[in-house]
């Protein structure tokens, strides 16, 4: 940290900034639904001014802050109000613990893992309400709350499978690697154990593009603990992630992602948020790249096959918090316009207001769908069945609101190059062969 | 005239005279204690902050040192509560004397200070902000001491013992009698007091030279002046000294909720001498680098000066012109049988100064009573505040801090304000309320408290509207002043903001909102009336999300372009009162345009203005305006009902049907329970305005409304009637039964976040894309084009291709041009010529709400009459990017009336330009 710019970027130290505007609070998306949160302004930047590092945390409220972003994007002055808010929420844990609720909610990653095998059992708890509102009760998740399905089998399974039957043990080292035509995919914890899917269509287009595909055993990002307040945790897997993927970032090896917010846990929060602005770290987030983003990537540089069938639909898109923090566009409608047919329009919604865990939480829930009521209004209004959004969490919260249907966008690019699932876990050519 | 007898007579209600005045009512003697002011506004509350360890003088003044650890320890124990035991390092920069640290190490052993040497890298896990390349750094024993608390905590235990205050009472005369001196004191109010003493004791700290005077004494005193600065937060939580010999700005003091850095050390021409000159300032930040790297464009918040007496005993030996030589220890001087002087010395060292005056008065009168100051705490209850930087939240927190929050900043609340208010036998200044809470001393400088601040004084004593109006004009104006210095980078915006609420928002500039500008010579972008060309399929980057971003972006949109919008963030439109000023603007094609497309949307239909009330209820003159204000136009005929909330904060009825009344309109206020009673957080204008939109709400805000109404024939609310409904109005009319009007409210703006939602969702259900939180931070440029702009994304930056750009980055305020404290102007994304001029000290006049403006108003981009940007040389940069809005140099729209015209005028025109290219 010793240019300028670092200094007035370093997340707690951004306070400086505020001039009070109150921009942010105008576009909270939780204030306006719950008398319990004074609103990013307070909790962020004028709070901070009165946080002493170090010592036991005296402010709560900020545990309504649901995380969405909102408020760091629209500050034209460069205050990180979310990033401040959600180190607030950690020194709350430092000082006062974690609940054992939000330290189970953290660790997607492993009961995505441990409840596969039963997935039958598990799902037919979710769906039971009786076990639902006895959950809700005892552990305070709301049994209305959008809980995912188990897959039954998870995405890394299959992957160590496929690899065998073609007689890949382990992964590739980066110095094996050809950088022009592999990539690295990330394919997080929801993938894993819910939506094997979207990572099987993800590495059929990739393959399909003629990448080799990489798959590192990776950790959870970190993300959900992050949120909840449990930095040690979180920056325990990230170190973990970071280790795995500095080798590839450094040969120029793009790290993919179809979970936006993963993504977005690995190129800012690690940096922002956990404060990890060591130069592995610096040199991972800057190879990364949510999936979207690369294909519209490809095409600017002209290696994106525009082969594309028609597809005559027009679908709303919702653009995730997590996505619209990396900056990056809307990459999803930029690269869905090339396909024939196909017409997208985004819907006017800051949030679906399922914040990762938020809206799993029984105290969180009703502010959490009042925040996602504008998607609910539009999908309604235009009488649609089909949502299309780059990260899990809010497929699923939309889904619930709305009863629609919703799946990544990279579903639309397998489709409109004609890819089969049959094709896609038994692939009829070895990329690069 | 009244006669007042005591023992002693304590002259300056410094640390000093309030020691002294504690010590003798302990051993006591019968003491009374007068000040021209109040308490501490003399050097002890214009200085730094440091309970000094000693460590600052044991090289060069070993005495001092030691004086001042023992002090130390003493104050950390007989009150604690003044005091924050911060800790302190010195550390050496690599440009400091390397031999002078072990030197230092010695002396401050010989002076029994302690030191622990600590290592860099651990240093900075505590102090993130202290530069890397630090070479060494020590642990000393200083602290922070609120110069305040100190006076209230000693001069309350002194009032526990006895002793009486005599506050704004100048001493004028002295004169010695057969058993003491008689005082002739001048109270603020112009009665005369004479005080029968049989002592006096002159603790007037650099004034104490003309108090010995008034006695005919000659007591040679010298002044050293010195500058602080505070910034905006706490850079470190531990005082940071520099480790070398004192100088200039060597020392980081963490004081409340701000870093105070100093000090200067000038020879003063009278103790009075508050000045602060550039270079001081600038120093100060200089030196601030070389602790923490960034320093200088981080936020100055306020600067002062204080004045050190420095005694020179007959005959003292010439020690510099800086008089940093002078020792500085104190002196008691006896001049002569009832007359004792003390003065020099430090805060850290007021007990101790106190025990030695006070032993000498005591040997004068024959009482040999011990000083008693140093062993016991000061007695319970008379120290009131907790020096940790949390204690306010954590009491606003726990709800021990009940109602609403006025000053946000500084985390004041309502009825903090009131017992404030209460304790006052006159009415105060707001400026009395900011040194009794710091309301408004924190980063928004008053631009939200004052107002609301001077609703509760005008509620706590009665006063016309107009008083309270006037209070509030008085302390914005000494805001101002304290500020000015400082106003460049992130302040310069913060203050701009403040004015932008002062003068718009609160009308409190009196000239109205929309006026002719007689000076403004149009440039012919602003006179053509070509139509845009049509752009099927063009790509269009619009950079800037503020009223003339988005408009540019309707318009080509309308032309058929593929539009992209790219801010940093969102603009000025919600810190607008909501309607438009056009001033010369108002026959252009963009606004005619921009009236077209506003006449489809329900939300933000708009009408022709006329003289609409502000918040404060003074009449502006308004060009056009959405519906919802438009319909409170000042005709003098209708008698109105101004409707509050009670207990919200950002809108207060009486204030505006006052100044209402004050302008002939039949006017009464009514202040109405919001249902059902709020007891959470403040609501913000827009969470109101959300509330609204739920017809429960509205129909029994409405029913409770028709309850009061009294004949009145309109209804005015604080704009929050719905944010997303545009039905709201029209119901609680039918409802109550009369045309119901809204009037602007404090930030964020109801009537601009609905103009923004409403221009964000037509653009977005046309495909254009809106994206917020992408910093464009260069741009590409091939030939003469701009093919693309860089986005500082998470990770690495981004390329958005286009085929013409518009750049409506707003100018300082809205980040589109950046400032620092030498001067400079600069337009960060491109290295566009700005005009703006170079001195700082002329970028304002004198007084903020000046009619004219400020000539930092009219900093802006140099354009050719196509809108293009152009180079320093004065040759447009690329044929196919313009600048719309407040980015445009040249113009004065806040004064000079078209803020929304100027935007919409060259949204339309710069546009039409970039198409054509
Ligand atoms: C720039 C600067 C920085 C400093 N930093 C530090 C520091 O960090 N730590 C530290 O320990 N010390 C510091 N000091 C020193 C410290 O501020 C002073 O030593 C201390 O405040 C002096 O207090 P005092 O009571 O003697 O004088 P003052 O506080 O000046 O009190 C004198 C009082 O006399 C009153 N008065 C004057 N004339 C009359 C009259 N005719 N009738 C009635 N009343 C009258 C005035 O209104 C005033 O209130 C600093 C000083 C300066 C100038």
């Amino acid at each position: 940290m010793s240019d300028l710019l670092h200094l007035l970027e370093n997340t707690p130290f951004t306070s400086d900034l505020c001039v009070k505007c109150n921009i942010c609070t105008a576009h909270c998306t939780v204030a306006p639904h719950t008398d319990l949160f004074p609103g990013p302004k307070h909790v962020g930047p004028q709070a901070q001014r009165m946080r002493q590092p170090g010592a036991p945390s005296v402010d709560h409220s900020v545990d309504y802050c649901s995380g969405c972003g909102i408020c760091t994007l629209v500050c034209p002055h460069g205050v990180r109000v979310m990033e401040i808010n959600t180190q607030a929420k950690a020194a709350m844990v430092e000082t006062h613990g974690i609940s054992l609720r939000n330290w189970f909610l953290g660790r997607n990653e492993v009961w995505g893992r441990l409840g596969t095998p039963f997935a039958p059992l598990l799902n037919f708890g979710t769906g039971n309400r009786v076990l639902r509102w006895a959950a809700e009760k005892t552990f305070r998740v709301s049994a209305r709350a959008p809980l995912p399905r188990w897959a039954g089998y998870t995405f890394r399974g299959w992957w160590v499978r496929r690899q065998a039957r073609r007689g890949i043990r382990g992964e590739k080292a980066a110095e094996a690697c050809d950088p022009a035509r592999t990539v690295v995919y990330f394919h997080g914890c929801a993938t894993n154990a819910y939506e094997p899917h979207v990572g099987r269509t993800a590495i059929a287009v990739l393959e399909h593009l003629g990448f080799e595909v990489i798959v590192p055993p990776l950790r959870c990002c970190g993300l959900p603990m992050q949120s909840n307040g449990d930095f040690k945790a979180a920056r325990h897997y990230a170190r973990e992630n970071v280790a795995w993927l500095e080798p590839y970032a450094r040969r120029g090896i793009p790290i993919v992602g179809t979970a936006a917010s993963c993504m977005m846990a690995l190129k800012g929060d690690y940096i922002h948020i956990l404060n990890m602005s060591d130069a592995a770290t610096q040199a991972v987030a800057a190879g990364v790249w949510d999936f979207m983003e690369f294909l519209r990537h490809l095409h600017t540089i002209g290696r994106l096959d525009t082969n594309f069938r028609r597809i005559d639909r027009r679908l709303p898109y919702h653009a995730p918090c997590q996505l619209k923090a990396h900056g990056i566009g809307r990459p999803a409608l930029d690269v869905l316009a090339l396909i024939p047919g196909l017409e997208m329009e985004e819907i006017d919604a800051d949030c679906c207001g399922i914040c990762g865990t938020y809206g799993f939480k029984a105290e969180k829930r009703a502010i959490s769908e009042a925040v996602g009521q504008p998607i609910v209004e539009h999908v309604r209004a235009g009488g649609h069945d089909q949502v299309v959004c780059d990260t899990e969490t809010c497929r699923w919260q939309i889904r619930s609101l709305t009863g629609a249907e919703t799946f990544h966008p990279v579903m639309l690019i397998a489709e409109a190059y004609g890819l089969r699932m049959a094709e896609i876990d038994d692939p009829p050519r070895q990329p690069g062969a | 005239m009244a006669n007042l007898a005591c023992d002693v007579l304590v002259i300056g209600g410094g640390a000093t005279g309030v020691c002294a005045a504690y010590d003798l009512a302990r051993r006591g003697l019968q003491v009374i204690l007068a000040d021209r002011n109040d308490l501490s506004t003399g050097t002890s509350g214009r200085f730094h902050g440091l309970l000094h360890s000693g460590g600052r003088y044991a090289v060069r003044d070993p005495e001092s040192a030691r004086e001042c650890i023992a002090e130390n320890r003493i104050l950390r124990r007989i009150a604690p509560g003044i005091v924050e035991d911060t800790g302190g390092v010195f550390v050496a920069a690599p440009q400091d004397p390397p031999d002078y640290a072990d030197q230092w190490v010695t002396a401050c052993a010989a002076a029994g200070i302690e030191t622990e040497e600590i290592a860099i890298p651990a240093l900075r896990r505590r102090e993130p902000a202290l530069r890397p390349d630090l070479v060494r750094a020590f642990r000393v024993p200083d602290g922070s001491v609120d110069g305040f608390d100190l006076g209230h905590a000693f001069s309350r235990a002194a009032e526990s013992y006895g002793a009486r205050f005599l506050l704004y009472h100048r001493v004028t005369a002295l004169a010695y009698t057969t058993d003491g001196m008689r005082a002739t004191l001048n109270s603020a109010d112009g009665t005369a007091v004479v005080v029968e003493a049989r002592w006096v004791l002159n603790a007037g700290g650099p004034w104490a030279g003309e108090i010995a005077a008034l006695a005919g004494h000659d007591l040679r005193v010298r002044w050293s002046r010195g500058v602080m600065i505070a910034m905006n937060i706490r850079w470190v939580n531990t005082v940071v000294n520099r480790l070398r010999p004192p100088d200039d700005g060597d020392i980081v003091v963490p004081v409340g909720t701000v870093s105070v850095i100093g000090t200067t050390s000038v020879a003063a021409s009278s103790p009075d001498d508050n000045t602060i000159e550039p270079w001081e300032v600038s120093k100060m930040l200089d030196e601030g680098e070389a602790l923490i790297a960034g320093f200088r464009t981080a936020r100055a918040l306020r600067a002062w000066s204080g004045v050190r007496p420095l005694y020179e005993p007959p005959g003292a030996a010439e020690e510099g012109a800086d008089g940093r030589g002078l020792k500085r220890t104190f002196s008691v001087v006896r001049h002569g049988p009832g007359f004792t002087s003390v003065l020099g010395g430090k805060l850290t060292t007021a007990r101790l100064m106190a025990e030695k005056a006070a032993d000498d008065v005591c040997a004068g009168l024959g009482v040999d009573a011990p000083c008693t100051t140093a062993a016991e705490p000061l007695p319970a209850g008379t120290e009131r505040r907790y020096h940790t930087l949390g204690h306010r939240l954590a009491l606003l927190e726990s709800g021990k801090m009940p109602g609403a929050l006025i000053c946000e900043c500084e985390m004041i609340t309502r009825p903090q304000l009131e017992e404030a208010i209460a304790a006052y036998d006159h009415v105060p200044a707001l400026d009395d309320l900011r040194r009794d809470l710091r309301l408004g001393m924190g980063p928004c400088q008053g631009g939200f408290c004052a107002v609301r601040a001077a609703g509760i004084l005008r509620q706590a004593r009665d006063l016309p509207a107009s008083e309270a109006v006037e209070a509030l004009r008085v302390f914005v104006a000494e805001r101002f002043k304290g500020g000015r210095p400082l106003l460049w980078g992130q302040h310069l915006r913060q203050f701009l903001l403040d004015e932008m609420i002062y003068r718009r928002i609160l009308g409190l500039d009196a000239c109205g909102d929309s006026r002719p500008a007689a000076s403004l010579s149009l440039p012919p972008w602003a006179t053509d009336e070509t139509p845009i060309p049509a752009a099927a399929g063009q790509r269009v980057v619009v950079i800037g999300a503020g009223l003339a971003g988005l408009a540019a972006a309707v318009h080509a949109v309308q032309a058929g372009a593929r539009v992209r919008v790219l801010a940093a963030g969102l603009g000025r439109l919600i810190l607008t009162p909501g309607w438009f000023a056009l001033g010369t603007f108002a026959a252009h094609p963009g606004v005619e345009a921009f009236r077209r497309w506003a006449a489809g949307q329900d939300l933000i239909r708009l009408a022709e203005g006329g003289r609409l009330p502000s918040l404060l209820g003074i009449p502006r003159t308004v060009d056009l305006a959405p519906e919802g204000l438009a319909a409170g136009a000042i005709d003098g005929a209708t008698p109105v009902l101004i409707v509050g909330f009670a207990g919200w904060r950002d809108f207060d009825a009486a204030l505006c049907s006052g100044m209402l009344a004050a302008a002939g309109v039949s006017c009464r206020a009514v202040s109405i329970d919001l249902p059902p009673r709020h007891e959470g957080w403040d609501l913000s204008p827009t969470e109101l305005a959300h509330r609204f939109d739920d017809p429960a709400f509205r129909a029994e805000v409405a029913q409770r409304v028709r309850a009061r109404l009294n004949g009145e024939a309109r209804v005015g609310f604080p704009a929050v009637l719905g944010l997303h409904d545009p039905r709201v109005r029209a119901e609680m009319a039918a409802w109550i039964g009369v045309p119901v009007f809204e009037v602007p409210t404090l930030t964020p703006s109801v009537p601009g976040t609905r103009l923004y939602n409403t221009l964000k969702r037509w653009l977005l259900r046309q495909g254009a894309q809106v994206q917020v939180g992408h910093p464009v931070t260069r741009l590409i440029v091939e030939g003469d084009r701009v093919t693309g702009v860089a986005v500082a994304s998470a990770g690495r930056e981004t390329i958005f291709p286009g085929d013409a750009f518009i750049l409506a980055t707003g100018g300082l305020y809205g980040g589109g041009l950046l400032s620092d404290d030498r001067g400079h102007v600069w337009e960060p994304i491109a290295g566009l010529a700005v005009m703006a001029g170079d001195d700082r000290t002329a970028w304002f006049r004198d007084t903020l709400l000046d009619p004219a403006g400020h000539p930092v108003h009219t900093f802006g981009l140099r354009v050719d009459e196509a809108l293009r940007p152009l180079n320093e040389t004065g040759h447009p940069v690329c044929a196919n990017l313009t600048v719309a809005g407040h980015a445009l140099g040249g113009f004065s729209p806040l004064a000079g009336g078209y803020d929304e015209g100027l935007d919409l005028a060259s949204a339309y025109a710069a546009v039409r330009a970039a198409l054509q290219a």
